[in-house]
């Protein structure tokens, strides 16, 4: 007979891949909505730059999107999405250049080969007469017209420019100028003029690979030659990598990555490491990092051991399950707090800080006592229910056997989703 | 007794969003607050500015921010509907307290400080003044 559903039925290893590339589509995703949204404050800053400013010397702008390059700029796009020019502030940038009596925020506004179209007075902490009187001077104000951002950048003479100041506004003119240069000036190649940063490779990032390959070699060399030593090697991973080299990978470590810059000079070998934990798992689905190299796991499974199994209580099939939507909830936390820029140290929601000692915070303190002290009653608490950062690459990681769509997955699909709706809330949203 | 246990982990889980969702929410509200503070710090400041201007001195002495507030009030330096961040958005004239704004100048009325402390613990939340901290970029 014939069986509809056993055709329809995709083979199990075409079933795994695909859903392989969807988790690691779900994280990309997150990361690119995050990253998408630090671009958007940076370059909006405390006063994000609205559409109407902008319509005001390109009435065809209709959206705003953050470049998220060097120049920290917002992109100006018509109603069929093409790109018609660049939208930026001299704020931050400006805030040490004094008028009278404060710094202005200037917007500046180019066409798609940075060439400036118009400037404008957005907010000032200078005398309002003088900011008026400046703002009033057509001549002053349209004195930036046409030249490109390279050519601004370079101005080191305002009258040599041809920039006049503005009678009975000299200081607050000349201030607004030298932001005007000053933004210019950034992400620009007059800065690429210097010599780049140089490459940091020392002694922490080799002890953190050497961790690495050590982990690696215990999860995947079974003999019992090797596996004799693993209690020591667990007995280094606290003492060394917690307490010493501190290195933990966490999720304010990780957001902080996505929101800026990847520290590419300053911290290859934490970054290599950290691509690691998350590639190793995807690729063999072993958890090497949670299994053998996390310190706070490898103090809870010395812990699990104080009290004997059968005078634990044991957690209920029920209980286990409301409690394994701890993990993913502190996710939805940490989403929120990034997307909100909410006064929340995401340190302070995982224990690892806590292997910083003297750095630790209370927060972070608690959570890794209450962790530890849960898991010498309940195994493994803290890594099964309540680190998020074990829930993630627990997410990317590859099953062994059969694998299918789980609850797991669809939080996945519920945490992009959150991210792509924050994504889309205007900057005001989040009090901006 | 099945349905029971069932109804015991769905509290659970509820209560554990609930819980989230609070600190979530309180969190956010610090944040409004924090923002609100920050633009009524700049306000008062374009009215410090407006009266330097007028007077071409600061306004001459020391004084908590609810009298910089209705000395600036009274001579149309500052908007009668100014809101105080600290009590729930009420009115400066109608709820002048709790505020967290005091006012600085030296003895020639050269120089100004604008600073939000918290009313509670005194922290000092922000500072704009006409020398180091002349933003609050």
């Amino acid at each position: 007979m014939f069986d509809r559903r056993a055709a329809f039925r995709l083979p199990s290893r075409i079933k795994k891949t695909f859903l392989q590339l969807y988790r690691l589509a779900i994280l990309a995703g997150i990361v690119l909505f995050v990253r998408q949204h630090a671009d958007r404050v940076r370059a909006d800053g405390d006063w994000p730059i609205s559409v109407n400013e902008v319509q005001a010397f390109l009435p065809e702008a209709t959206t705003l999107r953050a470049t998220g390059d060097q120049r920290n700029s917002l992109e100006i796009l018509d109603n069929q999405r093409n790109a018609i020019g660049f939208a930026m502030r001299s704020m931050p940038y400006s805030k040490e250049i004094v008028g009278y009596s404060g710094p202005s925020d200037v917007l500046m506004i180019t066409d798609k080969d940075e060439r400036m179209l118009g400037i404008a007075i957005r907010s000032s902490y200078d005398t309002p007469s003088h900011v008026e009187d400046v703002e009033i001077d057509r001549r002053f104000m349209k004195r930036w017209n046409e030249r490109t951002l390279t050519e601004v950048a370079a101005i080191t003479d305002l009258s040599d420019a041809g920039i006049y100041s503005v009678a009975g506004a000299t200081r607050t003119s000349e201030a607004v100028a030298w932001s005007i240069t000053e933004r210019a000036q950034v992400g620009g190649s007059a800065g690429a003029a210097t010599a780049g940063p140089k490459w940091q490779w020392d002694w922490r990032d080799t002890a953190m690979i050497s961790f690495l390959l050590l982990g690696c070699l215990f999860a995947f060399q079974k003999g019992k030659r090797l596996q004799k030593w693993r209690p020591l090697f667990s007995i280094a991973t606290i003492l060394i990598f917690g307490l010493l080299l501190t290195d933990l990978v966490a999720q304010s470590l990780l957001i902080g990555w996505v929101e800026s810059r990847v520290p590419w000079y300053s911290a290859l070998g934490t970054i290599l490491f950290v691509f690691a934990v998350f590639a190793i798992p995807w690729f063999t689905s072993q958890p090497v990092y949670c299994q053998f190299i996390c310190p706070h796991g490898n103090l809870q499974r010395w812990l699990m051991k104080v009290i004997p199994a059968k005078r634990k209580p044991r957690l209920g099939e029920g209980t286990k399950w409301a409690l394994s939507f701890l993990p993913p909830l502190l996710l939805m936390v940490v989403l929120l707090t990034s997307f909100w820029q909410l006064e929340l140290d995401l340190a302070s929601i995982e224990p690892f800080d806590a292997y910083a000692l003297r750095a630790a915070g209370i927060g972070t303190i608690l959570v890794a006592i209450v962790g530890l002290a849960a898991s010498t009653i309940i195994p493994m608490a803290y890594c099964k229910y309540g680190c998020p950062t074990g829930w993630l690459l627990d997410f990317v990681r590859k099953r062994s056997g059969k694998d299918r769509f789980s609850l797991a997955d669809g939080l996945g699909l519920a945490l992009l989703g959150l991210a792509f709706l924050l994504s889309r809330l205007p900057l005001s949203a989040f009090a901006i | 007794m099945k349905r029971k246990k069932k109804a015991k982990n769905w509290l659970l889980l509820i209560g554990m969003i609930a819980t989230l969702g609070a600190w979530m929410i309180h969190l956010s509200q610090d944040r409004l607050l924090d923002q609100r503070v920050r633009s009524l710090i700049l306000t008062i400041q374009q009215g410090v500015q407006r009266y330097h201007v007028a007077e071409e001195a600061y306004p001459p002495k020391s004084m908590s921010g609810i009298d910089l507030i209705k000395l600036l009030q009274e001579r149309g330096e500052l908007s009668d509907a100014l809101a105080n961040p600290w009590a729930s958005g009420a009115r400066f004239s109608e709820s002048p307290t709790p505020n967290g704004i005091a006012y600085e100048t030296d003895i020639f009325a050269e120089s100004f400080a604008i600073i939000a402390t918290d009313p509670e613990t005194g922290d000092v939340l922000y500072r704009l003044d006409s020398s180091e901290n002349p933003s609050l970029e």
